[in-house]
């Protein structure tokens, strides 16, 4: 009973410890998202926002992105209630999700770098860059930590770790997807309108 | 037992995730729409959608609505969606006002200084 209280109790600790970690990150994209509005009006010649981009591709990325959120949490739900093949199908989804989401990202990045909008061009690209591209590195840290996890989940299914570990990733990827939706509304729809 | 439990739970994201596909599609249409609405009306929908969005992922994916007392990770996620408002909107004001200011020609700078004198501080 004992050994039970204290992983419990590790567990709580190890998740407001990562719940504070977010709020940090939360405050970092604010900055961001701040120096977007303020900046967004400076192409300096450039195309607006209005001309550069697709809403139908960026609802895309929106879908895939919230897709991977949920089937990231069903595999956490699974893990707690010891289904361990469904919860390894369900971080293995999430992974694919995430890959094509970040493929999809590079694919726009690319296609806007082919055409000269770099980031060094004006003041507009260089705040888009830097928030899309800031959630983009999360992302991919996200991955890096979903297949480490994955890897894990395979060897030591049963361990009581499994859960914990899973857990701290689900919350770090609802996360990216809550930042996301603000990065579609602000950046993406109101980008489209102006 | 069990299993009902795990069902209900899986319930909560399977709503989740309707509710986050409704809202993102309702913001995309409105989006392409091409309302006859003045734009800040229709920013305003649209960030509406996006808050009621983040809700229900709160809710039905983070659970936050079902933490145990103290409630610290709510405590910590209201004064930092608090701190968010601040910095945003506190940026987005003294820039727009710096930008009305600078703007203005050298005589029109020097009456609005001097209607703002009269206001007082």
């Amino acid at each position: 009973m004992n050994h039970v209280a204290h992983a419990h109790d590790k567990h709580e600790t190890a998740q407001l410890g990562f719940w504070l970690y977010l709020m940090t990150d939360l405050m970092l994209f604010a900055g961001l998202f701040a120096t977007y509005m303020v900046l967004r009006g400076g192409t300096s010649g450039g195309p607006t926002a209005s001309e550069l981009f697709d809403p139908t591709f960026a609802l895309t990325e929106t879908i895939v992105l919230l897709l991977s959120s949920f089937t990231c949490g069903i595999a956490a739900l699974a893990l707690r209630y010891k289904k361990q093949s469904l919860a390894l199908w369900g971080l293995g989804l999430t992974v694919v999700l995430g890959l094509v989401f970040l493929a999809l990202e590079m694919k726009e990045f690319a296609e806007f770098y082919s055409e000269g909008h770099t980031w060094q061009a004006n003041a507009f690209l260089s705040s888009f860059f830097t928030l899309v591209g800031t959630h983009g590195l999360h992302i991919s840290i996200g991955l890096v930590w979903a297949s480490t996890l994955l890897g894990y989940l395979i060897r030591s299914p049963h361990h009581d770790d499994a859960h914990r570990k899973m857990s701290l990733f689900t919350l770090f990827w609802h996360f990216l997807d809550i930042i996301w939706v603000f990065i579609f509304t602000i950046v993406y729809l109101l980008g489209v309108l102006s | 037992m069990k299993q009902n439990h795990f069902k209900k739970e899986v319930a909560t994201y399977v709503w989740g995730l309707v509710a986050g596909l409704v809202l993102t599609l309702l913001a995309y249409g409105v989006t392409v729409a091409h309302l006859d609405a003045p734009l800040t009306l229709i920013a305003a929908v649209l960030l509406g959608l996006a808050t009621l969005q983040v809700i229900t992922q709160v809710l039905f994916f983070l659970h936050l609505d079902s933490e145990t007392k103290p409630h610290w990770k709510s405590q910590a996620f209201i004064f930092t969606v608090l701190m968010i408002i601040v910095v945003v909107v506190g940026s987005l004001w003294i820039m727009t006002n710096l930008d009305y200011r600078m703007g203005m020609s050298g005589h029109a700078m020097e009456e609005y200084m001097l209607r703002q004198n009269k206001k007082g501080f």
